[in-house]
């Protein structure tokens, strides 16, 4: 009778348009509510509530969420466990990132090879910083002369631009890190003969010479430079 | 789109357990709207919503070799569906209202009639039936927001989803009683804020308002 008196709970109310009271809970409730006025309102909320959620509508999906089928050759090793599922992504990551490390490490390693035969390239000529003056001094009015002359006549012109542009393979950028005198004598090489040129070309006999390390260390240096640039540029992508 | 039959559903799964995209594509073609949905009544956005569906059934194709036969697939897709909704609004809301909570949940019962003075008898009648216009879809909506987030999954997986309150309790992992009580606040705290909210409803939902 005491129980009678009490209003029902929410709890109970919703429970109740689940279905979810217990027999004797339901007897409790069917006895109270059948006297209770107030109940019967506040059930008649919540079912309404309850109606209204229940009422709003199934919205269409705004697009497909179907995988994509890339996602194929990831799966197509039966595995054990779910977690396996995503190791070869990892795999592939980790492939990518031993390679990138090896380029990386090479680079480095061809950048520093590069600093030490650029060193070893311009230091002779400071170390004999008298002998070079007076040859690039000498030379430098046989270099106008060359100017002069492929001027004056055609031929001349293309034998001298193919010269340089031989020997300017084998240093780019000696010519902008060097001093005046290694540029004096590079023009002095492609000047005086492009037929003897080639057999004093290979590296043993050209690192023998500062010009020739100097190329070699700007060509390790380029090389080195690159090699970062890409695995940089790879990283940034992959993550 | 028709009814998967179970052993067809069950031979899908089992491929996609094995690694058959088009397989487990066939699964999200036929539950993408359900989940959807589901994760749209949770957060409110459209767009955030269908990013969160997006990442549920990628979850869920990772995760598929945990699924057990013989319990529903359904039901375990919306688990995942809830936990991504959860964690996105855990993520985007730093601050719930959660610690207002206790005061503002009244167990207690309270006098006289309120939400159903807002509607017209005739709906009244069987409000199942009911079309709700645009401005009372929003108004439910934003409701369902303001229920703290225990809440409003149960109600969510409850009243949206029909899900019973065992396949509930399941998914949230928590007792009968628990899911009992979280439906049953978030119940009467929609009901609240729809009363509260009365003016913003059309005329045509209000014309027996207050009558208290």
């Amino acid at each position: 009778m005491a129980q009678q008196n009490e209003h029902l709970t929410t709890e109970q109310l919703s429970a109740f348009l689940d279905k979810q009271l217990s027999p004797a809970e339901r007897a409790v409730f069917d006895a109270h509510l059948a006297s209770c006025q107030q109940c019967q309102s506040r059930l008649a909320d919540l079912r309404l509530t309850v109606a209204l959620v229940r009422a709003l509508p199934q919205e269409e999906v705004p697009r497909s969420f179907v995988l994509p089928s890339r996602l194929a050759p990831v799966a197509e090793r039966p595995t054990p466990r779910p977690a396996t599922v995503t190791p070869v992504p990892q795999q592939r990551r980790a492939r990518v990132s031993v390679l990138q490390r090896t380029v990386r490490t090479v680079s480095t390693l061809a950048a520093v090879l590069a600093l030490i035969f650029i060193l070893s390239g311009i230091l002779p000529p400071i170390h004999f910083g008298g002998g070079e003056a007076t040859s690039s001094a000498g030379s430098v009015p046989a270099a106008t002369n060359q100017r002069a002359a492929s001027n004056s006549a055609p031929t001349p012109a293309t034998t001298f631009g193919s010269a340089q542009a031989a020997d300017g393979t084998k240093t780019p950028v000696q010519t902008q890190k060097s001093t005046p005198a290694a540029t004096a004598r590079s023009s002095i090489h492609s000047g005086t003969s492009p037929a003897v040129q080639p057999p004093t070309l290979p590296p043993f006999l050209d690192l023998s010479r500062p010009e020739g390390r100097l190329a070699l260390g700007a060509l390790l240096l380029v090389l080195g430079i690159i090699g970062l640039v890409v695995t940089r540029r790879r990283r940034g992508a992959v993550y | 789109m028709g009814e998967l039959l179970r052993e067809d559903e069950a031979l899908l799964i089992s491929r996609s357990q094995s690694g058959d995209v088009n397989a487990f594509n066939q699964l999200v073609l036929h539950y993408q709207q359900t989940i959807y949905n589901m994760i749209l009544r949770m957060l409110g956005d459209r767009d955030t919503a269908a990013d969160v569906a997006q990442d549920t059934f990628i979850a869920a194709f990772r995760a598929i070799q945990s699924f057990r036969g013989g319990s529903s697939f359904r039901a375990w897709l919306l688990r995942i569906a809830s936990n991504q909704a959860c964690d996105h609004w855990r993520r985007t809301h730093r601050h719930p209202i959660d610690s207002l909570d206790s005061a503002m949940d009244e167990d207690e019962p309270h006098g006289g009639s309120l939400l159903s003075t807002l509607v017209t008898t005739d709906q009244a009648v069987n409000p199942e039936e009911f079309l709700l216009n645009q401005e009372l879809q929003e108004l439910i909506q934003k409701g369902l927001q303001e229920l703290p987030l225990d809440q409003r999954v149960a109600v969510v997986l409850c009243d949206v989803q029909g899900l019973t309150y065992e396949e509930i309790a399941t998914n949230t992992q928590t007792s009968l009683g628990t899911v009992r009580s979280r439906i049953a606040r978030g119940r009467a705290r929609l009901r609240d804020y729809l009363y509260r909210h009365r003016e913003l409803l059309p005329r045509s939902y209000r014309l027996l308002t207050d009558r208290e």
